[in-house]
C-alpha cells in the first residue's frame, strides 16, 4: 500500500486538498517557553518553507512538489550534457564537420539548461539527487554506446530520451500552473523554455535519420523505459 | 479581541524581515479566524485551534522537563495546569520522542530568528555557522542536565530516522542561514560535516562543566578550524587527480595510444 502511495505523484490537487497549516490563537495561557517570542506562540516553521531569498513562503506539499521537479530535471540536464558528451567523443573525429556542429550546438544548449536548473537549486533551497555523478556517468556510456552503433542509432538515443523528457516537463508544468505564486512566474517560464528546446532536439534527430536506424522501435522503446526508471529514482534518491 | 490583535500586530512589525513576513502570516491567520473567509475556503477553523493547543501544551510541557524529564509525565503536567484533562498527554503520542523532536523544532526555529539580524556582521561562511551553530547550542543549554536522556531517546532504533531527519533538517537549515550555495555533490559533504560537528559538540557540551561553557565554545571552534582543513584537503585532492589524469592522457595520446 505505502509502494503505491510512493509512486502516486504529488500533483497541485493533492497540494490543494491538504490545507496548509495555519493555527489560530487560542484565549489560554500562553507557555513561558515561547512568551518571549510572539511569533512561536502558534506557529512552528517546520510547515512552510521559505524560498527565494525569503520572497515566497511554501507549504510543506507545494515545496516538496517543486523540490522533486527540480532535483530530477537537474539530473537530467546533467545526464544530457553527458550523453552528448559520449556521442561526440566518438562521432567528433569521423570528419563530418555539419554533425559535429550539430552535437555541439545542442550540447551548448543542455549546458545553458543545467546553469538556469543549478540557479534554481540554490534559490528553491533543492535537495540535488545524490545520484548525480551516476547520471553523469550513465548518460557518458549511452551516448558513447549509441554512437557506437552509427549515427542514425545516436539519433535515436536523442530522439527517445528528448521524448521522455519532453512529456516530462509537460506533466511538471501542468503541476506547476496550479500554483499561482507570481514568483513562480520564472520558473515556469525556463522549464517551458528547456522543454521547447528539448522537442526542437527532438525534430533535429528525426530529420538526421533517427527512425532510420537498425531495431529502430526496439532501442527506442528501450532507451525511453530506461529513462523512465531514471526520472523515477532522481525525484526520490 | 481587537485589543489583542493590535497588541500583536505592533509586535509583530517590530522586527527584523524573517519578522515581518511572519507578521504579515499571523494577520492573515486573525483575518480567517475572524469568520471573513467564508467556510470550505480550504481552511479549516476546527483544525487550527486544535493545533494551537497542541502547541501550547508541548510549550508549557518544555518546561516541566526538569521536573519530569522527557516523558509523558511532563506532557499530562503541562495539561493539567492549563485546565485540561490530564489524558491530553495524548498530544505527544510517542511520549518522549514527540515532546524532543517538538524541542528540536522550537530551538531551530528560535536560532533562525535570532541570528537572522546579526549574520550581515560576519564576513567569512565559517564565521556565520559557528555564530549559528553556537546559538543554537544555547538553545539546549538549559536542558542540558536532561539533554543526555533525550540524547539516547534518539539513538532508539524506532527513533533513528526521525533523528537523522532532524539531523539534516537542522545543518539544512544552518548551511542556507549562512547563504550556501551548492548545487552538486558537495551539498551532501557539508551537510553531514557540519552535522558530525554539531552532534559531536553538543555532547561535549553535555559533560562541559567549565565556567561559562568556554570549552565547549573552544571545542566548536576546533572542529571548524577541522573542518576547513579537511575541506582543503579534499579540494586539494581532487585538483591533484584532475591534473595528473590530464597529463597521463596527453602522454598517452603523444605515444599515440589515444586519439586526440
Amino acid at each position: 500500500m505505502s509502494l503505491i502511495a510512493a509512486l502516486r505523484p504529488t500533483t497541485a490537487r493533492a497540494v490543494a486538498n491538504k490545507s496548509i497549516s495555519c493555527l489560530a490563537s487560542s484565549k489560554r495561557l500562553q507557555s513561558s517557553y515561547a512568551a518571549h517570542n510572539p511569533y512561536l506562540k502558534d506557529f512552528v516553521y517546520k510547515d512552510t518553507v521559505r524560498v527565494k531569498d525569503g520572497s515566497l513562503t511554501l507549504s510543506k506539499d507545494e515545496h516538496s512538489m517543486i523540490d522533486r521537479f527540480i532535483r530530477v530535471n537537474q539530473a537530467g540536464e546533467t545526464a544530457a550534457v553527458s550523453i552528448y558528451q559520449g556521442q561526440m567523443a566518438i562521432l567528433g573525429n569521423k570528419g563530418d564537420i555539419k554533425l559535429t556542429e550539430l552535437l555541439e550546438h545542442m550540447r551548448e544548449q543542455e549546458v545553458v539548461h543545467l546553469d538556469i536548473m543549478d540557479k534554481h537549486i540554490a534559490d528553491f533551497r533543492v535537495r540535488p539527487t545524490i545520484l548525480q555523478p551516476a547520471a553523469a556517468v550513465g548518460g557518458y556510456i549511452l551516448g558513447a554506446t549509441s554512437a557506437l552503433l552509427g549515427v542514425k542509432s545516436a539519433m535515436t538515443c536523442t530522439e527517445a530520451v528528448e521524448t521522455r523528457i519532453g512529456m516530462h516537463y509537460n506533466d511538471q508544468l501542468r503541476d506547476l500552473y496550479k500554483l499561482k505564486y507570481p514568483q513562480l512566474d520564472e520558473l515556469k517560464q525556463s522549464i517551458a523554455k528547456c522543454r521547447d528546446e528539448e522537442l526542437e532536439h527532438l525534430d533535429t534527430a528525426v530529420e538526421h535519420g533517427s527512425q532510420m536506424a537498425p531495431l529502430y522501435k526496439l532501442q527506442f522503446e528501450l532507451i525511453k523505459g530506461g529513462c523512465g526508471v531514471a526520472i523515477w529514482l532522481c525525484e526520490r534518491i | 479581541m481587537s485589543l489583542r490583535l493590535l497588541t500583536r500586530a505592533a509586535a509583530a512589525t517590530s522586527r527584523t524581515p524573517f519578522g515581518r513576513c511572519c507578521a504579515v502570516q499571523s494577520q492573515t491567520r486573525y483575518f480567517q479566524q475572524g469568520g471573513s473567509i467564508p467556510e470550505g475556503a480550504g481552511y479549516s477553523g476546527h483544525d487550527n485551534t486544535k493545533n494551537n493547543t497542541n502547541l501550547q501544551i508541548l510549550d508549557l510541557a518544555l518546561t516541566k522537563v526538569h521536573e519530569h524529564g522527557w516523558s509523558t509525565a511532563a506532557v499530562a503536567h503541562a495539561a493539567t495546569e492549563l485546565g485540561l484533562s490530564s489524558m491530553a498527554h495524548g498530544v505527544a503520542p510517542d511520549g518522549a520522542i514527540s515532546l524532543i523532536s517538538h524541542f528540536m523544532d522550537r530551538a531551530l526555529d528560535e536560532t533562525t530568528i535570532e541570528v537572522d539580524d546579526q549574520l550581515h556582521e560576519f564576513d567569512s561562511t565559517a564565521e556565520c555557522l559557528r555564530f549559528i551553530c553556537t546559538t543554537r547550542l544555547k538553545q539546549t543549554l538549559p536542558y542540558v542536565k536532561r539533554w543526555p536522556e533525550a540524547a539516547a531517546v534518539l539513538a532508539q532504533p524506532q527513533n533513528v530516522p526521525l533523528a537523522m531527519r532532524q539531523l539534516t533538517n537542522l545543518s539544512s537549515q544552518m548551511w542556507y542561514l549562512a547563504g550556501d550555495k551548492s548545487t552538486r555533490i558537495d551539498w551532501y559533504a557539508r551537510r553531514s560535516a557540519l552535522a558530525a560537528v554539531y552532534l559531536s559538540t553538543e555532547l561535549f557540551m553535555c559533560e562541559d562543566r567549565s565556567p561559562g561553557h568556554q570549552d565547549t565554545w573552544r571545542f566548536l571552534k576546533d572542529r571548524f578550524e577541522n573542518m576547513d582543513k579537511a575541506e582543503t584537503i579534499a579540494s586539494k585532492t581532487v585538483a591533484f587527480g584532475e591534473q595528473f589524469s590530464r597529463n597521463l592522457y596527453n602522454i598517452l595520446a603523444s605515444r599515440g595510444y589515444v586519439s586526440h
